[in-house]
């Protein structure tokens, strides 16, 4: 059985995790693991881990992860701890917690810069173009 | 009237013979004959002549033709022969009759052996009255004609008191007395056509009763049940007019609120749809809403992979690396081989392990712990991002169909937000509350009118089969009225009859009373005048019963103590009394009329008898034994009218001569 471990967030991202959830329609819906997952795969994708500099406990915990989200985490574990980062689920969370940091921060930075509409819009057309991306690389 | 003449041609055993009665003081005529010296067919012969009848024939002349036998026997076969009666009488008024009958004969050969030779055929009869006024004029009368004639001398149904046998006198009041009175007293009172119309009546009446015993009870059946449907039908037009004014309202209230909503919208219907349409708005923009977040949903969660794509492809590869290089842990739970190890028995087909099998398991649990921590970390994640990737496939698909639904709820949304506007726009500028109130009413008369209609219909439909029934009815009443009329006209007629018997019944009741005590007067008048005992007998009457009697001077009745000749005497009264009540004063023809007086009373019937013939014709036919002693002697004296009647040597013609 895996260990639960708390993942916790930087004090200063609760009230970002607040707004947005608050103010932008696309997360809205979305629980706190749920928001902190795309908040760390946003902080990998721009590569952008940030040490936290006061540690929010409250946020989630591991054993709230769906295993979806657990096989991401150790996705990005073995990218950025090497693989044997995968027997290291603190570390593992760790990591997380750094990119978590980063990307919520450029996310808000990124929502800020435009108007909510057009986030939306151009973060749907982004995706299309992901979309057929991978999909062009699979089929060729 | 009295008899002047009568002649007798070939009737019976008078073939020639022609009797004058001529009139004396005492108009008395006198007859002496043997027994069948044709004595009785002289009455025979009046009888006959005038009424067609011959009541006081004989059997010994029943058995013989009416034609005289000599004639008969002297007649050539074929030849023609003829019997006449012919009677003159002259009347009050001095006018003469001659009545006629006559009867001809062809005489035709008898074939039947052992009978006679020569049959009389009846060829032809013919009765006539021949009317001689005084001034010389005369009259003939055939048939029913000249038989009236004679009803008015002496009428067929009394004739018997004024032809008679002498046994009449003695027997008339010692059989059926009552009886004898009260059908004499009818037969004079002429009630008897009275009586035979209270038959004929009775007849009808008893007809009629039973007719009024069958009418028809359904009429007042009938009657109530028709009496109902019309009073259903009545209710019924009743509700139908009712009907036909709130349509007729209904129609004129539309008609005016129609001018007022003309240029009006029809706030309450529009007003219905604005709802309707905001209703569907608002479910629109929920289902839309729905599916924008779980468009939202979609997009975070590929959004979120999209950030991790690349950590999927490079674990995926190491996966793949691992396996090809059998790094990976077999594709087994190492739980079931190790429980299977300790039981023996393989838990998923079920197979006791034998030893091969074992050995095999052994293996594979070995492997299993020879592998590194990092391939079962890889092993775990192995699934979940096969089917995040399997997942991410159908992004496209599934925001795609989203976003259309989402388009398609916006069109949806954007025409209802039109509808909406242009109601709005209708509703502006109206005094929507008024407008309101006219649809309102406008919708309940229209209601209204349309309810009234199908119930006008109904009614209509209603009042008709009622009316069908009605004139079902209608037709059965009559019928039954037909019955019932005739019921009524039966009734009247009933009552006509019932009245007019009462009257026949009291008419004949006062008459023949009347008849009854003018006869009794009469004939106490009569038996007085006639009777030789002065003082013995007080009076004679005739009670309600019709029972005669004669009163003692004692004060006791008589009638059963008087002598045969008295009681002859009473009978002869009580004839003559007829006579002069009937008003019919015809001639007195007794054949043997005392017969049956003893020797000592003989000369007081011939007082009486010649005191009669003081005031009417007398004709008596005596026998020679009765004809003798006092009673020839009283009567010799006061009349030449005296024949003798004789038998000629054939004993087939009888012969007259003066006595």
């Amino acid at each position: 059985m895996p260990e639960d471990i708390i993942i916790g967030i930087d004090n200063a991202d609760v009230p970002l995790y607040e707004k947005l959830k608050k103010e932008v329609l696309l997360f809205g819906d979305q629980g706190n693991t749920e928001l902190l997952m795309f908040a760390i795969g946003y902080g990998y994708k721009h590569n952008k881990p940030l040490p936290l500099r006061a540690k929010y406990s409250g946020f989630t915990r591991t054993k709230y992860l769906k295993p979806d989200d657990l096989a991401l985490l150790k996705a990005l574990a073995l990218q950025v701890g090497g693989i044997e980062t995968l027997k290291d689920q603190s570390r593992m969370v760790e990591i997380a917690e750094k990119y978590a940091h980063g990307g919520i921060q450029l996310l808000m930075q990124e929502i800020g810069s435009s108007s909510l509409d057009s986030f939306e819009i151009d973060f749907e057309l982004s995706l299309s173009q992901h979309y057929d991306t991978i999909t062009n690389v699979q089929n060729s | 009237m009295r008899i002047e003449k009568i002649v007798f041609k070939n009737y019976r055993q008078l073939r020639d013979l022609q009797i004058l009665f001529e009139k004396t003081p005492n108009d008395l005529h006198v007859f002496v004959a043997q027994n069948g010296a044709a004595k009785t067919n002289i009455l025979n012969g009046i009888n006959w002549c005038l009424y067609d009848e011959e009541p006081h024939l004989s059997k010994e002349s029943e058995a013989l033709p009416k034609l005289n036998l000599n004639v008969i026997q002297e007649s050539k076969i074929g030849s023609e022969q003829s019997i006449c009666v012919q009677l003159y009488v002259r009347a009050t008024d001095k006018r003469l009759f001659i009545c006629s009958r006559t009867q001809r004969f062809k005489i035709n050969e008898n074939t039947e052996i052992g009978a006679a030779k020569k049959l009389p055929w009846l060829s032809s009869v013919d009765f006539a009255v021949t009317r001689m006024e005084p001034d010389g004029n005369s009259c003939i009368y055939h048939g029913e004609e000249a038989q009236q004639w004679v009803e008015r001398f002496v009428p067929r149904n009394i004739r018997e008191f004024y032809f008679f046998d002498g046994e009449r006198l003695d027997t008339y009041f010692k059989d059926a007395t009552a009886k004898n009175i009260y059908l004499t007293v009818n037969k004079i009172s002429g009630s008897d056509d009275l009586r035979s119309i209270h038959r004929k009546l009775s007849i009808i009446k008893d007809e009629i009763a039973r007719f009024l015993g069958r009418s028809n009870p359904a009429v007042e059946r009938i009657n109530e049940e028709l009496n109902n449907t019309r009073g259903s039908i009545g209710s019924k037009i009743g509700e139908k007019e009712k009907c036909q004014v709130a349509i007729n309202e209904a129609d004129y209230e539309i008609s005016q609120l129609d001018e007022k909503v003309k240029n009006s919208p029809d706030v309450q219907t529009l007003k219905n749809k604005l709802d309707d349409l905001e209703k569907r708005r608002v479910d629109k923009e929920a289902l839309q809403l729905r599916k924008q977040k779980e468009k939202r949903n979609i997009l975070f969660d590929y959004g979120k992979i999209s950030f991790y794509w690349p950590l999927i492809v490079k674990m995926n590869e190491l996966i793949r690396e691992k396996e090809t290089k059998k790094e990976m842990p077999p594709p087994i739970d190492e739980d079931i081989l190790i429980k299977a190890l300790r039981v023996g028995v393989c838990e998923l087909c079920e197979r006791d392990l034998d030893d091969k099998s074992r050995q095999h398991i052994d293996k594979l649990v070995y492997r299993f712990h020879t592998i590194n921590e990092v391939a079962q970390q890889l092993k775990h994640v192995k699934d979940p991002l096969y089917d995040i990737e399997k997942k991410s496939m159908l992004y496209k698909k599934t925001v795609s169909d989203l976003t259309l639904i989402i388009k398609d709820y916006n069109t949806d949304l954007d025409k209802i937000e039109s509808e909406i506007t242009d109601i709005k726009n209708k509703l502006q500028g109206h005094d929507l509350e008024e407008v309101k109130t006219w649809y309102s009413k406008l919708k309940t008369y229209k209601e209204a009118r349309d309810f009234n209609k199908e119930k006008l219909g109904g009614l209509k439909q209603e009042i008709d089969r009622l009316e069908k029934e009605a004139a079902k009815l209608e037709r059965a009443l009559e019928e039954e009225a037909r019955k019932q009329s005739e019921v009524k006209e039966a009734e009247t007629k009933l009552r006509f009859i019932s009245a007019a018997l009462g009257v026949i019944d009291e008419v004949v009741k006062n008459v023949a009373k009347s008849i009854k005590n003018k006869i009794e007067e009469a004939t106490n008048v009569l038996f007085k005048n006639m009777m030789w005992k002065k003082n013995t007998y007080e009076k004679i009457y005739i009670d309600d019963d019709y029972n005669i009697n004669v009163m003692h001077v004692d004060g006791y009745r008589s009638f059963g103590s008087m002598s045969g000749a008295e009681g002859e005497a009473l009978a002869l009264s009580f004839t003559l009394a007829l006579h002069k009540i009937s008003g019919f004063e015809g001639p007195l023809l007794i054949d043997t009329p005392v017969a049956r007086v003893d020797d000592d009373n003989r000369k007081n019937m011939g007082n009486v008898l010649l005191s009669i013939s003081s005031q009417k014709q007398v004709i008596l036919l005596f026998t020679p034994v009765e004809y003798t002693g006092s009673i020839k002697t009283v009567l010799e004296l006061k009349t030449n009218n005296k024949y003798k009647l004789v038998m000629d040597g054939s004993e087939r013609e009888t012969k007259m001569e003066a006595l």
